[in-house]
């Protein structure tokens, strides 16, 4: 449904002086295809830095990319003016991080959920009262909340108002940045069963971006992992605990502190930090961290290729097999 | 071994237009030279408040009180004058925050901010205060301290940040650290890096660590003993291994049900109904019964039973008393 070719996104940075000719560039995205089934949830993964909000913007098209094309059913998105975008957005839509910041603050609950629906389809208003109604009762809110403004919500609360002023126009893509990483755990667990069940009844889509393995693993059946803007592994989820991965990969599951103290780790993951998207370094992205680091690696760049069906690498290592 | 720091019936209000906030309530637990106490709990538990009474950094005005006692190393920290306070806090008793970004002061450079600690505290007798930050520096494991301590914040990344942060806080070899959430605003590498290092200065100076944390992968991988808090009440107290394999308080087993965990396939999280109480409205019974699968009809209107264990280790909870059940 979702494909995306060779996408870039460089965000030029002035130099000291306004007169300085070659500006700084920073590599947001760089050369990311990959492709979304119809009622799939993928999973995007990485660290700050690596590209993943930016590529959530572009798939919403609040962002151009630099280079590359987004196909939705087979249409082109990017590079759109904002006129034909409107349209598209009742098919595409969004949940955000912050359930502070994403709700406008004067706005009461019942508005805020209706917005999307008096913009996109020809209702009258007692046919979107209904169905904000309905809406309220399916993401396990009450009927009294529709009259409350935001800040008279927990952010559970307020993480649920986002969901449902997203799923209102019935969109078969929602692209979900981060949606449960503000929310403590008791609260984390009932959103992410909420979005589940989203998924299975109306055979959404998501691209469902976040941090956490973990709950990528619990939500998602494909992960992309990212690193400085570039794609380092695509795997299934339930391949995700087989030996051959990429080292990145690798190394974010080693990093996760496993909740049971009979099972320590010893010893730190990774060295060093995700470098800024300025200054890359030549080769793999990953070779100034990488512990399986060899000569080639500092040369060139590894492309992604399918090492085994539906699971694709970024490895050196893993390509001269 | 030796106990630093006894907490007894420490209590934090504070009086507000919409009622009187709760924020601690009756939080008595001990700690020992060289443990790493883990005080896990959801936002509004009263995790940092706890903390921020125990180096009375809350501000003193009639609208907020604090009650209780805490001993470290022998001398009730209450009872102290502001100015003696002062000299117990950052060279004795030492904090890390949170976020990085806003801790440190943006206009100073690294080396200003780590030397300013000295100059408050000239009872610590440093011969050489900058050899002491530079070693500090290399022992956070900062590449080039000499380079980095004449930069300012904004240079840094947000993990070279928060090792200043601990580099500071260890400046005059405090006895006790408190870390209040130090690697939730880092990534999950940068996390485990930062988690070694504080494993590394328990191991190598001996320091007691109280670690303030909403995760409980870290608490089971760092903590020797864990305290967790609900609506500004240590509800469990008891070791890390107790905590993980025989959860006592209805709270902790429901956190530990909704937590997904990495490379355990679950078809459904167990998530906990309801949200945490308002802490101007809790009532005469437990905070919890509202969401608590267990809970008797008893349960909203008693107060909750303390059930000693050994070793002042406790859980609050009136289910095994009403039931007529041992308490496991």
């Amino acid at each position: 449904m979702i494909e995306v070719k060779s996408l870039k996104k460089h965000y030029p940075i002035s130099g000291q002086g306004w007169l300085t000719k070659n500006p700084y560039v920073v590599h947001a995205v760089d050369d990311v295809s990959f492709s979304i089934d119809e009622g799939e949830a993928l999973g995007m993964v990485g660290e700050s830095g690596s590209g993943k909000s930016t590529i959530g913007q572009m798939l919403l098209m609040q962002t151009q990319p630099t280079d590359g094309e987004i196909y939705f059913d087979g249409d082109r998105i990017s590079h759109l003016p904002k006129s034909e975008t409107q349209v598209l957005l009742g098919n595409i839509q969004a949940v955000f991080q912050d359930p502070f910041d994403s709700l406008n603050p004067r706005m009461i609950v019942r508005d805020i959920i209706a917005e999307p629906l008096s913009n996109m389809k020809n209702w009258s208003s007692l046919q979107i009262d209904e169905r904000v109604a309905e809406l309220i009762i399916q993401v396990g809110l009450g009927k009294e909340h529709l009259n409350k403004y935001p800040h008279q919500l927990s952010g559970g609360q307020r993480q649920r108002i986002g969901i449902a002023r997203a799923i209102s126009v019935n969109p078969r893509f929602i692209v979900l940045d981060e949606p449960v990483s503000a929310l403590d755990v008791s609260v984390q667990a009932q959103v992410v069963n909420l979005l589940l069940d989203i998924q299975k009844k109306n055979n959404t889509t998501f691209l469902f971006i976040s941090h956490n393995l973990a709950i990528v693993e619990h939500v998602c059946s494909r992960i992309i992992i990212l690193y400085l803007g570039k794609i380092v592994e695509i795997i299934e989820t339930e391949k995700l605990h087989q030996p051959q991965l990429h080292p990145y990969t690798q190394a974010l599951i080693q990093s996760i502190p496993v909740p049971d103290p009979t099972r320590i780790k010893s010893g730190k993951a990774l060295t060093g930090e995700i470098g800024n998207g300025m200054s890359i370094a030549q080769g793999c992205r990953f070779s100034p961290r990488c512990p399986q680091v060899q000569a080639k690696c500092l040369e060139q760049t590894p492309p992604l290729i399918e090492i085994s069906p539906k699971h694709w690498m970024a490895c050196h290592q893993y390509h001269d097999f | 071994m030796q106990t630093l720091l006894s907490v007894a019936n420490l209590q934090t209000h504070f009086e507000t237009p919409q009622g009187v906030v709760q924020a601690v309530n009756d939080v008595s637990f001990q700690l020992k030279k060289g443990e790493i106490l883990g005080i896990v709990g959801e936002s509004g538990s009263g995790k940092s408040v706890m903390a921020q009474s125990l180096m009375r950094v809350v501000p003193e005005s009639n609208l907020s009180k604090i009650s209780g006692e805490v001993y470290f190393n022998g001398i009730d920290l209450m009872t102290l004058s502001p100015k003696q306070m002062q000299n117990v806090r950052g060279s004795s008793i030492a904090m890390v925050t949170q976020n990085p970004s806003t801790s440190l002061n943006p206009v100073f450079t690294v080396q200003d901010q780590l030397l300013e600690t000295l100059k408050f505290h000239p009872q610590q007798k440093f011969k050489n205060p900058k050899e002491r930050m530079l070693q500090l520096m290399t022992e956070v494991q900062l590449p080039s301290p000499e380079l980095i301590a004449k930069r300012y914040p904004f240079q840094l990344s947000g993990g070279m940040k928060q090792r200043i942060s601990i580099a500071m806080a260890l400046m005059c070899e405090p006895e006790l650290l408190i870390a209040d959430e130090p690697t939730t605003a880092l990534d999950v590498t940068i996390q485990a890096q930062i988690l070694e290092l504080i494993k590394n200065i328990r191991n190598t100076h001996g320091t007691s660590i109280i670690f303030i944390t909403h995760d409980l992968g870290v608490v089971a991988q760092l903590c020797d003993t864990v305290g967790v808090m609900y609506a500004g009440q240590l509800v469990e107290y008891n070791t890390v291994e107790e905590i993980f394999k025989h959860p006592r308080h209805p709270y902790t087993q429901a956190l530990l049900a909704s937590n997904p965990v990495f490379g355990k396939k679950q078809t459904s999280l167990k998530a906990m109904k309801g949200q945490p109480p308002q802490l101007t409205q809790l009532g005469a019974g437990c905070a919890f019964a509202d969401r608590c699968e267990q809970a008797l009809p008893l349960c909203h209107h008693t107060k909750t039973d303390l059930i000693r264990l050994e070793n002042h280790y406790h859980h609050r909870c009136s289910i095994p008393t009403l039931s007529g059940l041992p308490s496991l």
